[in-house]
């Protein structure tokens, strides 16, 4: 290792160090691919890498069904398709609609949809896609999974360079796992289109926190940064104006 | 010989599922600007007042309207299966032929057999023909057969003159004869040409001859005089036969039972390696293969296997047959084998590219992976999907098959007629019943419990309403809501129309 001037800038010593960090703990991972951007600039500032990084896994932890956490993560798999290669998606409850994701922009030449029988078949045939070149992204709902499995997910993203999206339950949140980027997904009430608030739960190479409110334009679907919490001073008046009776009367009735 | 299977759709789906004949089949194909109309139907359903080229809701009116007690079937017309169907036929008929092949037409519904010098085989002509047709008897097919010295008056006779279950025999010297009062129609001709010549009043083929050549071709063009040659033979007409595709396989009895997977692979490469010289030899790959394991109390297995593109590689086959073999259950001992490829398609070679282009590497590599997984989880768990132009959400889409096909089609993407956010990425099928609350009875939702949980409304869009077409047998009528919780959960609800309530569609994850 390479120790940097002592005399020299302090930020670049800590920059250098990062990197050195990065490099011994992905060590397999091709570190000269460029990152690809999520298309949010906001979003790309919350991610460490600024962008997807090629060879990882990404876990969505959403907070219950309707939550947006597939939502985003499809404009993800979006993004990343616009370079090439397939789409493999996981389906084996047999739920995932192909004419939603064609409306997000998702080439249904480029997808091929994985209906295993068994999840230990599923998680066979998910570590294949991410081994190989062709597969750009693997998108799957992902249940409990042993730490062996999933550090063999992991290793088969380094070896392929693809990216595995991976949907899970926000009751996962905390334990440990081999993914380089854990995303939690809240939706959130709004008057415009459909606000989501996501937040860096974990990151791999780096520092996790802060989070971010994103809102899809009802009609385009078109992303943008929010401010946070700007509308919920006034739901939250409206709201009680229009509560016809007290709590107090309720309960007594 | 000509043999004419009549309104040959009908009669290919008659056979196959022979609890139609109970019913008023109906064959219906999209037109760009008439939208769908009857391609073909059954004798029942023309007996009903409908006919081709009827639009399919003026047919489905009346049936209802005339209140007919037989049920109406409705199904796609389906031209490629039809020809793919009578081309089997054609195949299967090479007992009584060397040389069978289809009219040369669009939708072929006749079989053209070239029975020069067969008369002595069979004893003669005529009991060649009354084999054939009891042949085709025994299929469930009802032909009509016309023998003539040439293809074109056996044709025009098999159509215009046939008599059920009596084969037409022409000599040459009676070919005008009986041709001649048959309509121009059994001359092949064009349908232009045939409502031209209806329109003039010539009405038979012996008034269509007396006319000048000169004025004949000037007047229609070249077709009804090179019928006319090909009729009387001064213009020559060949069968173009359709054989038997060649055969790929091979097989391997065994004096002594194999019992361990070692030597069963053995085994395997060894056939798998005579088939690939097959293939090799004919510049063809592999894209269907099918594996016969015969076990020693005379029980047999068998393994099929689907390839994403074709292939001749030995040891690429022996790959995927060893990763279906993992998971296969066969007999316990082993005492024959047999490999037999089922579909071939033309071998695929590429040249090696100096600078490859990396975008297309992918493509070379996902290949290997569809073919891997659909070996060892079946073909049925590896699919691509397409869009379809349906409205009902069930219906939108539809598989592909991604291996075990001759040919990658193309598939057009459709286009999407409705935003992002509008459909969910998660459609639960089938739809759940949900507990709805509302104010008016055809109003909004304003609350539900789904999962035990109780979610308030807060924002909703809709209704849309989504009506399935009118010949499913089972109609929809919906008015579709998408909703927003007070959480900002979102949920795809309809309400049935028919007064069957609430159900949950979908989840907007």
């Amino acid at each position: 290792m390479k120790i940097p001037c002592l005399n020299g800038d302090a930020e670049a010593i800590v920059a250098s160090l990062t990197q050195e960090v990065r490099q011994l703990e992905a060590a397999r991972r091709v570190l000269d691919t460029q990152p690809v951007s999520s298309g949010v600039a906001a979003l790309d500032h919350l991610l460490p890498e600024k962008g997807w990084q090629r060879g990882s896994l990404v876990e969505w932890l959403s907070s219950g069904p309707g939550g947006g956490a597939g939502t985003l993560s499809m404009l993800a798999a979006r993004e990343i398709l616009l370079e090439g290669g397939a789409m493999v998606v996981a389906d084996r409850a047999g739920r995932f609609f192909p004419p939603a994701a064609a409306a997000w922009g998702i080439d249904l030449a480029q997808l091929i949809v994985l209906r295993a029988k068994s999840q230990q078949d599923e998680l066979w045939a998910l570590e294949q896609a991410l081994c190989c070149e062709g597969v750009a992204v693997v998108w799957a709902p992902l249940e409990k999974v042993s730490a062996l499995s999933f550090r063999r997910l992991q290793l088969a993203a380094e070896t392929g360079g693809g990216i595995g999206l991976f949907l899970r339950s926000s009751r996962v949140r905390g334990r440990p796992t081999w993914s380089d980027l854990q995303l939690a997904v809240r939706p959130q009430s709004s008057q415009h289109g459909r606000r989501l608030n996501v937040e860096l739960v974990r990151s791999r190479n780096s520092t996790a926190g802060g989070q971010i409110d994103l809102e899809l334009d009802e009609l385009t679907g078109v992303v943008r940064e929010v401010e946070r919490n700007d509308e919920s001073h006034l739901v939250s008046l409206a709201t009680q104006l229009a509560h016809p009776t007290s709590p107090r009367r309720s309960a007594r009735a | 010989m000509s043999l004419w299977l009549p309104n040959w759709p009908i009669q290919r789906r008659l056979v196959a599922q022979p609890e139609l004949k109970q019913k008023a089949v109906v064959l219906h194909h999209q037109q760009p600007r008439s939208g769908k109309l009857i391609a073909a139907c059954s004798r029942a359903a023309r007996d009903g007042g409908l006919s081709v080229g009827m639009s399919l809701a003026e047919a489905s009116g009346l049936w209802k309207k005339t209140v007919q007690q037989t049920p109406l079937h409705l199904e796609e017309h389906d031209p490629t299966a039809d020809r793919q169907q009578l081309t089997e036929l054609a195949r299967w008929c090479e007992p009584f032929s060397p040389l069978i092949g289809l009219e040369t037409c669009a939708e072929p519904h006749s079989l053209l057999l070239d029975i020069t010098g067969l008369d002595q085989l069979f004893g003669s002509d005529e009991k060649l023909a009354t084999q054939l047709q009891a042949a085709f008897h025994r299929l469930g097919y009802r032909p009509l057969l016309a023998v003539a010295p040439t293809l074109g008056a056996a044709w025009g006779i098999s159509h215009h003159g046939g008599v059920w279950g009596e084969p037409q025999l022409v000599a040459k010297e009676q070919v005008w004869d009986t041709l001649g009062p048959l309509p121009p129609a059994a001359l092949r001709l064009s349908y232009e040409n045939i409502r031209l010549l209806d329109e003039l009043g010539i009405g038979q083929i012996q008034q269509l001859r007396r006319l000048p050549r000169t004025a004949l071709t000037s007047r229609f063009g070249a077709d009804p005089a090179l019928r006319i040659d090909q009729a009387a033979g001064a213009v020559q007409e060949v069968v173009v036969a359709e054989h038997a595709p060649p055969e790929y396989f091979a097989a391997r009895n065994l004096e002594h039972p194999l019992n361990n997977r070692p030597a069963i692979a053995k085994l395997l490469e060894e056939l798998l390696r005579q088939v690939a010289r097959q293939l090799t030899q004919q510049d063809r790959g592999a894209v269907q293969i099918e594996c016969c394991l015969s076990g020693s109390q005379g029980q047999q297995a068998r393994l099929p296997l689907g390839l994403h593109r074709p292939t001749a590689s030995t040891g690429y086959l022996l790959e995927l047959l060893t990763a279906g073999l993992e998971r296969f259950v066969g007999p316990r001992e082993i005492v024959g084998a047999v490999v037999q490829v089922t579909t071939t398609a033309p071998w695929e070679s590429h040249q090696g590219e100096l600078f490859p282009d990396p975008s297309r590497s992918g493509d070379r590599h996902l290949g290997p992976l569809i073919d891997r997984l659909a070996g060892r989880l079946g073909a049925n768990a590896i699919v691509g999907v397409q869009t379809v132009a349906e409205a009902q959400p069930e219906r939108a889409f539809r598989d592909r098959c991604l291996v075990g096909e001759k040919s990658r089609r193309k598939t057009r993407a459709r286009a999407v007629w409705h935003g992002p956010l509008q459909r969910p990425l998660h459609l639960i099928h089938p739809p759940v019943r949900l507990e709805v609350m509302a104010i008016a009875p055809d109003g909004p939702p304003l609350a539900f419990v789904y999962k035990g949980t109780r979610h308030h409304v807060a924002r909703h869009w809709g209704p849309e309403r989504i009506e399935n077409g009118w010949w499913r047998q089972r109609s929809a009528r919906r008015d579709y809501y998408r909703v927003e919780t007070k959480q900002g959960y979102r949920f795809w609800l309809f309400r049935e129309l028919r007064g069957e309530g609430w159900f949950l569609h979908g989840e907007f994850d």
